[in-house]
């Protein structure tokens, strides 16, 4: 009987390794972020500028997870258990968006929320996603609001934010591309709003 | 027989009738002549001074000298009958006799320790001598009056000789300096109270060239080397010189708005003021006075309280006692409290003559009607000193009154005594409270905490036993040494040490394979068998582009 019992343990085990191994992808915004950036202060950083700090992104509770997301309606998420991003989505936003708006403004120096120089007045910037994700209706949303405090914490702009932009085609990466796209126009959306 | 003729004839001849040994004695008198005029006239010229004391003069030894020169020797020195003085006689040479003027000054010089310094120290040793001033006059004399002290001034030095008056309590000493913005332009000579007047008289000299600067217009006034002044205007501290600190001093300036005025050549009278605002106070010629009834206390009003209009002082007050016929008794209910003030029609912009006075007179009536009054202010908190402020109201209806000829402007309470009114009724209710029950909770409350603290005392003495005992010792060696454990770890953290990273690595590594092993978790939650049972693969809802 024992014996037995030694030979299906042993059958399952063998029948275990001729499963297929799950396949997990795994995305970076700043992955490609970083390949676009070109130094232009050829790796010294001027430090005489004013500094905007951008603040912790904050994301609505769905977002917080490696998850990617596909809205299937109205109501509804499913989260991808097989395509997840490589880091947390905070602060991949948060180093993408720095590159981008570092980027399009050289008279400020950006800086996220590690980067700590004390007694440095600065601005600040906070971001609040609502939405950043994919749909199965062949669109990727980002929406939210940003703010932007001057160096005395004295509010200075308040502003919405809704993009929405067409997936020409399936999968996650192209989703991921167009959601990097939506980081572009809000980058560029917080520079020309006259405040920086 | 005699020859005759060889007989010699006896030749007679007249002898000399006065010996030639006489010349002796002759020259002898002679000599002893000279000699004695010789002393005669040698001696010295004779004089007597008299002084009030013979104190270090020593007969036959004591100089007379002049500008440290010896001229003459005391040779005797007598009391004067029925007189408190002594005369002194002396021999001065006959060369210097030129210097016995009729006013020659002479003084005994000796140590002397006073308000203008220390002198004489060199007679410490040589004796006291007798100093002369020579006079002026070319007048020659034998009598004089020595002074008790050196005189300020030496005779005969160019300047303007004054006379100052003091009705007030401070007494200038010989040599008080008088100044002018700091410099000491001159100094009291001699002091001379007049009994019947009750009033001091100081004989002072200016010294040329600042004796310019004394002129019809001048005003003098005293000056102490501290003034505190606590008055309605508050404290004033005034601080003059070193040597007006020790021995005070006066010194003189000109009323702003007054013209300088002619100079002054020949001696003439002027006034000490107590300060320097007094002149400005006292000069004005022309006042008009008026009375102020007051239903209220009159504390911290005082003579000299200003009188202001809008905070400009227009004039003083003059009187604040009760001595006026009729009044009444003061402790009448009813009885009104008559202050009495001064207003100078010059401080109001008016010139100052009788004709502003008549045109302040005119018009104050008119002023009453409008609803001009007085009230008490305080001028200083800190003293509580008052003023009286003038100003205006609703226009008052009631008839002008006088009392005992004067005008009467209406008085009213004052803002301040309002608020002190509500604040002794505030006080009145603060005494009312039951404090005698609340000291009662107190004390009570006080003897319980001293119960509490004689129990948390034994506390303490029992944890000290605990602490004294060897055990506790180790325990808290073992505690000391934990602590420095945990601040090691603590540092080592904060420094980012090797051990540190090494943690913080494998918690990012730990991070990962969660994440990673989510995905798997994921599918057991799904498909519990899937580790054994290769089923259909749960594939994830991808997004899908646009159909073309």
């Amino acid at each position: 009987m024992t014996r037995i019992l030694y030979i299906f343990l042993l059958s399952i085990c063998i029948a275990a390794c001729t499963t297929t191994p799950t396949e997990i992808k795994f995305y970076s915004l700043s992955l490609a972020e970083s390949a676009n950036v070109t130094d232009k202060n050829n790796g010294i950083e001027k430090l005489d500028r004013p500094i905007l700090q951008i603040a912790p992104v904050k994301l609505a509770d769905y977002l917080n997870t490696r998850n990617l997301i596909v809205q299937t309606n109205q109501y509804q998420i499913n989260n991808a258990s097989h395509h997840l991003w490589a880091e947390d989505l905070d602060n991949a936003i948060a180093k993408s968006l720095l590159n981008k708006l570092q980027q399009l403004n050289d008279r400020f120096l950006f800086v996220n929320n590690s980067v700590f120089q004390k007694d440095k007045a600065r601005h600040l910037l906070q971001l609040e996603f609502s939405a950043f994700h994919a749909t199965d209706q062949s669109r990727v949303i980002s929406r939210g609001k940003y703010s932007i405090f001057d160096n005395s914490h004295k509010l200075i702009l308040l502003k919405n934010f809704s993009y929405s932009l067409t997936l020409e085609q399936d999968g996650y990466l192209h989703s991921i591309e167009k959601l990097n796209e939506t980081l572009d126009l809000l980058a560029a959306d917080i520079i020309s709003s006259g405040q920086l | 027989m005699i020859d005759k003729m060889n007989t010699p004839i006896a030749i007679i001849k007249r002898t000399k009738k006065v010996s030639s040994i006489w010349l002796i004695p002759i020259v002898a008198v002679l000599i002893g002549a000279w000699m004695v005029y010789d002393h005669i006239s040698n001696q010295g010229f004779l004089i007597t001074i008299e002084f009030d004391t013979a104190a270090g003069l020593e007969k036959g030894k004591t100089q007379i000298k002049t500008k440290n020169v010896v001229i003459g020797k005391v040779i005797d020195i007598q009391l004067i009958e029925q007189s408190s003085k002594i005369q002194v006689s002396a021999r001065i040479d006959n060369k210097q006799s030129v210097l016995l003027d009729k006013d020659s000054h002479f003084w005994i010089v000796k140590p002397r320790i006073g308000n203008q310094g220390i002198s004489g120290l060199e007679t410490l040793l040589s004796g006291a001598y007798i100093a002369l001033s020579p006079g002026k006059t070319g007048e020659q004399h034998d009598k004089f009056v020595g002074l008790e002290s050196p005189p300020v001034t030496p005779l005969g030095t160019p300047g303007l000789h004054i006379t100052l008056s003091n009705n007030g309590d401070t007494n200038f000493h010989i040599g008080t300096p008088i100044i002018y913005r700091g410099i000491t332009v001159g100094k009291i000579e001699h002091v001379f109270f007049n009994t019947e007047e009750r009033t001091v008289y100081y004989n002072a000299f200016i010294e040329s060239p600042h004796d310019a600067l004394i002129t019809t217009n001048t005003h003098f006034w005293e000056i102490n080397g501290v003034e505190v002044n606590l008055s309605a205007d508050g404290i004033r501290l005034q601080t003059g010189t070193l040597e007006t600190m020790l021995t005070g001093g006066i010194s003189f300036g000109i009323p702003s708005g007054e013209v300088i005025g002619e100079k002054i050549t020949q001696r003439e009278y002027f006034e000490i003021y107590p300060y320097k605002d007094a002149i400005n106070d006292q000069h004005y010629k022309h006042s008009i006075e008026y009375i102020l009834l007051f239903a209220d206390s009159i504390r911290g009003l005082n003579v000299q309280a200003p009188v202001e209009f809008r905070g400009v002082k227009v004039g003083h007050v003059t009187r604040t006692d009760m001595n006026y016929p009729n009044i009444g008794n003061l402790l009448d209910k009813n009885t009104l409290i008559p202050i009495r003030i001064s207003i100078q029609p010059a401080r109001m912009g008016l010139s100052d003559d009788i004709d502003s006075v008549n045109e302040v007179r005119e018009k104050l009536d008119s002023w009453l009607k409008k609803g001009l009054h007085a009230g008490l202010s305080t001028g200083n908190l800190l003293t509580g000193s008052k003023i009286i402020d003038l100003q205006y109201s609703h226009p008052n209806d009631l008839p002008l009154q006088t009392f005992n000829g004067d005008r009467v402007i209406p008085s009213v309470a004052s803002s301040i005594d309002l608020i002190l009114l509500k604040a002794n009724k505030i006080m009145d209710k603060i005494y009312q409270l039951p404090l005698d029950t609340l000291t009662r909770n107190i004390n009570e409350t006080i003897i319980e905490a001293t119960d509490t603290l004689k129990t948390l005392q034994k506390s303490a003495t029992e944890v000290e036993k605990i602490l004294s005992d060897p055990e506790s010792h180790q325990l808290v060696n073992k505690i000391n040494d934990l602590i420095r454990n945990v601040n090691s770890v603590t540092e080592n953290f904060s420094r980012g040490e090797p051990g540190q990273k090494a943690l913080q690595e494998n918690m990012d590594s730990l991070k990962q394979v969660l994440d990673q092993l989510q995905p798997l978790l994921l599918q057991l939650n799904q498909q519990p068998n899937s580790l054994i049972f290769s089923g259909e693969k749960n594939e994830d809802i991808e997004p899908k582009g646009v159909k073309e």
